[in-house]
């Protein structure tokens, strides 16, 4: 028998039976009144309604994916510029890796090779972050929200498209933050993924300036190919 | 309300998403759409950006399905992903900055928060529900409604499970609040039926009070 007043997190425990061997005693009428209250609030919330579901969701997926098949197909037809692209690719590489070579040094080829990667990854990533940094500080810079409440009497500068552009793009940056905190939790980096994800959130911000600035909207459909 | 416990995908269906099938995804979108907007709308309380969950979720069933292990773990793989797609929203600062530019929207211009109509119009638990802290709201959601364990919610969130005990236990203390609120008004109101002085004005407006009443649930009038 419990001795002390049941707390909310008691009776919580009980209905979950993390509380096996306690239980309410007859003469303890208010905590098992409080319990019966929770297990009815508990039974409300599961039989809320259903909230309405706009029936143009799926189409825009699916718009959103034969858009992206038909980018990614662009290379499928036209399959000889393809390898021709590839095999003229291969040679210089093979030319760059072996030109500088020394004659009896067979280990350092995998050295060089390793650090040319290295250094062109944390090139382009520090340029990356740095552009995403520049163009947040663009976006903070104009404080679009004491801009927006400012304009709010100018309707066509609040334009219903605009708010809604502006809300996905939001999101999407939200995704790729979080996706790129998950990176960094990981045991073992992956680089390129990084990179891309980087890449991504610099278009997304810059997206945002040009929604922001009253440029095409349309240039955030590009944006999203990951 | 569909919820994912509900749900039976047919097999052929499931298979087909392994497969990577176009008309298999349109399917699972068609079962599976109104139980993940439920969750994101709930935890979210925002009608717009629980559509963007719901979008995102399917994308990433269709771009991701070769990762799902079996037929019958498709369910649960869009359940984690769509809640993980709507706590990330939750915690984002992108969303706490937009939530304040909503607030301005919502004093600037009377038809700016169009997505929020539908709470206007649904029972009371639901704006019983909103009033809770953003935590609390999906812990509770999680925990009582989608049924995972607070080591799980702890997990999802990037904190503890005594967090999440904690929240749950905040959260009924709220609505254990707002629900003694509710009773005490609908007790008052079935007194001020039954006084006297009700129904002593004659018949019209004996009648007014009780057409009134009859609004505030079955349990009222009998």
């Amino acid at each position: 028998m419990q001795k002390r007043p049941w707390e909310i997190s008691d009776l919580l425990a009980l209905r979950d039976g993390e509380l096996r061997e306690a239980g309410v005693d007859a003469d303890d009428a208010q905590a098992a009144a409080k319990l019966e209250q929770i297990r009815h609030l508990q039974a409300e919330l599961n039989s809320l309604g259903d909230v309405p579901l706009d029936e143009g969701v799926w189409n825009t997926i699916a718009q959103e994916r034969t858009h992206e098949t038909e980018q990614g197909s662009a290379w499928l037809r036209f399959p000889l510029a393809t390898a021709a692209s590839v095999f003229f690719a291969s040679v210089i590489g093979i030319y760059v890796l072996f030109s500088d070579i020394e004659p009896n040094g067979s280990a350092s080829v995998a050295q060089f090779s390793g650090t040319a990667v290295i250094d062109t990854n944390g090139v382009r990533l520090a340029s990356l972050m740095s552009q995403s940094q520049d163009l947040e500080m663009r976006l903070q810079g104009a404080d679009p929200w004491a801009r927006a409440s400012s304009q709010v009497a100018d309707a066509s500068l609040t334009a219903s498209s605009s708010t809604s552009t502006e809300r996905r793009l939001m999101g999407r940056l939200a995704d790729v933050d979080w996706q790129i905190a998950r990176l960094y939790d990981a045991e073992v980096m992956d680089v390129a993924r990084r990179e891309a994800l980087w890449e991504r959130r610099v278009n997304l911000l810059e997206s945002l300036v040009a929604v922001r600035g009253g440029t095409d909207p349309s240039l955030f459909e590009d944006s999203r190919s990951m | 309300m569909s919820g994912f416990s509900d749900i039976d995908l047919p097999d052929a269906v499931a298979q087909g998403v392994l497969r990577g099938e176009r008309d298999a995804f349109a399917d699972a979108y068609r079962l599976l759409s109104r139980a993940v907007m439920n969750l994101a709308a709930r935890i979210l309380q925002d009608r717009q950006l629980a559509e963007e969950v719901v979008q995102d979720t399917f994308i990433d069933l269709v771009e991701k399905s070769s990762q799902i292990q079996s037929v019958g773990s498709i369910c649960a793989w869009v359940r984690r992903v769509a809640v993980n797609h709507a706590l990330m929203r939750l915690r984002s600062p992108w969303h706490a900055r937009r939530s304040d530019a909503d607030a301005d929207d919502i004093f600037a211009n009377a038809n700016a928060d169009e997505s929020m109509q539908w709470v206007a119009s649904v029972p009371t638990l639901e704006r019983a529900l909103k009033s809770l802290g953003d935590e609390a709201r999906a812990v509770i959601w999680l925990h009582d409604v989608e049924g995972y364990t607070h080591k799980e919610i702890g997990e999802l969130m990037g904190k503890t499970a005594s967090f999440s005990k904690s929240q749950l236990a905040r959260a009924y203390e709220k609505l254990l609040v707002w629900q003694e609120q509710r009773e005490k008004s609908d007790a008052a109101a079935l007194a001020a039926l039954s006084s006297p002085g009700a129904g002593s004005g004659g018949g019209k407006e004996g009648h007014h009070a009780k057409t009134t009443l009859g609004n505030i649930g079955p349990t009222c009038i009998t």
